[in-house]
């Protein structure tokens, strides 16, 4: 036998201690999805109106000029990567992390600037070749609208400034809590419809003062949707991480348990042994 | 007075703050204030923060003070998006 029965009980110990603290932290992750959940969807119906909105402007649209409507020559695209700040959330991160590099190694003649939200996204993207343009690392799981719109005025200024002439926004959305999903969004660049008018409608105080005012609102409230779920995505992906471990450690418990058992039993059969043995000897 | 009512929508990011059958309803518009009854022609506002004043279908009086915001009306489907909404107390119709 490889181990002693001392190690055995103490190796016990230790994976109880971190089955305590996996638990313990499936727990947290699972009451934290519990409140994201509820948040995300109540935020839904505002990006959802926000939408319909949009799409009665942007029926009205034609001859309208508004930066987010050109179409330039895209030199500078931006990609956005939404991760989290802090680990043990089993897969999520890296999944992020994956399809951002599938997309940064596509070739394309155009540069990369990244914007990171997210700790774990910077960690991994600070020692690589793509420029980072900004960096938010203290959201905390925690998206508040008012940050949300500091975040997307800098990347309008960005890209009215000609620093990106294209903004793609990589976050995670929730399926359920078992199923997340990486995607990749376009997100300022708007297509103007061609097709004719549906309703017609009357614009106070103007069509031109409406959308310049609206498309600002509707990025904001995109990218806080965006957060909110890759948040929710982010909790559930903890708490299922959590409970794996929770149950591995259970089964090594229990693996270890029974090699115990067994050492502990082997010894005793020894003692009688060793005790049968010694009277037999007296005896003769 | 007509009887006639429509759907109204408020949302804020954070939740739906109303949603229900109304008479009428009164809103700071960008281009001044303004009001909607039913079967109004299909519009887009801005709303500047201030106060709306909406009839509901019982003819009660409700109050609610709303941050900067849009107004969208089509086909008696009105819907006020705007980021925050606060009620002042029920103020009954004499």
């Amino acid at each position: 036998m490889a181990e002693t029965l001392r190690e055995l009980k103490s190796r016990i110990r230790s994976a109880k201690k971190t089955q305590q603290i996996t638990k313990t932290m499936q727990m947290v992750a699972a009451s934290r999805l519990k409140k994201s959940e509820v948040i995300f969807r109540k935020s839904k119906p505002y990006n959802e109106k926000m939408e319909l909105i949009l799409s009665h402007l942007m029926e009205s649209s034609q001859g309208i000029s508004h930066p987010f409507f050109e179409s330039r020559e895209v030199k500078t695209v931006g990609l956005v990567i939404i991760t989290s700040d802090r680990g043990l959330c089993g897969g999520y991160n890296t999944n992020i992390i994956n399809k951002a590099e599938a997309f940064l190694k596509e070739p394309r003649s155009q540069a990369v600037k990244l914007i990171l939200i997210g700790k774990k996204g910077y960690d991994y993207f600070k020692r690589r070749e793509w420029p980072i343009l900004f960096k938010h690392i203290d959201l905390a799981g925690k998206p508040d609208y008012s940050r949300i719109s500091n975040i997307t005025n800098e990347l309008i200024e960005a890209y009215l400034s000609g620093t990106l002439d294209e903004v793609n926004v990589l976050y995670t959305t929730f399926v359920s809590a078992l199923s997340n999903q990486p995607v990749l969004k376009k997100f300022l660049n708007l297509q103007q419809e061609k097709a004719g008018l549906k309703s017609d409608f009357i614009f106070e105080p103007d069509l031109e003062t409406i959308i310049d005012e609206f498309l600002s609102r509707q990025v904001v409230s995109r990218m806080y949707s965006a957060l909110l779920e890759s948040f929710t995505a982010e909790n559930a992906s903890r708490m299922v991480a959590m409970k794996s471990a929770t149950d591995s450690a259970k089964e090594m418990i229990d693996r270890l348990s029974l090699k115990g058992n067994k050492a502990r039993q082997a010894a005793i059969t020894n003692e009688i042994l060793e005790i049968v043995t010694a009277g037999e000897a007296m005896k003769a | 007075m007509s009887e006639q009512t429509f759907h109204l929508t408020v949302v804020t990011p954070e939740s739906i703050f109303f949603e229900g059958q109304i008479r009428s309803v009164t809103v700071p518009g960008g281009g001044g204030s303004f009001g909607i009854l039913a079967n109004h022609a299909p519009i887009v506002s801005t709303l500047l923060p201030g106060r709306l004043v909406l009839t509901t279908i019982e003819g009660k009086k409700r109050v609610l003070t709303i941050g900067s915001g849009f107004l969208d009306a089509l086909n008696n489907e009105v819907t006020l998006v705007t980021e925050t909404v606060t009620s002042e107390s029920d103020i009954k119709s004499s």
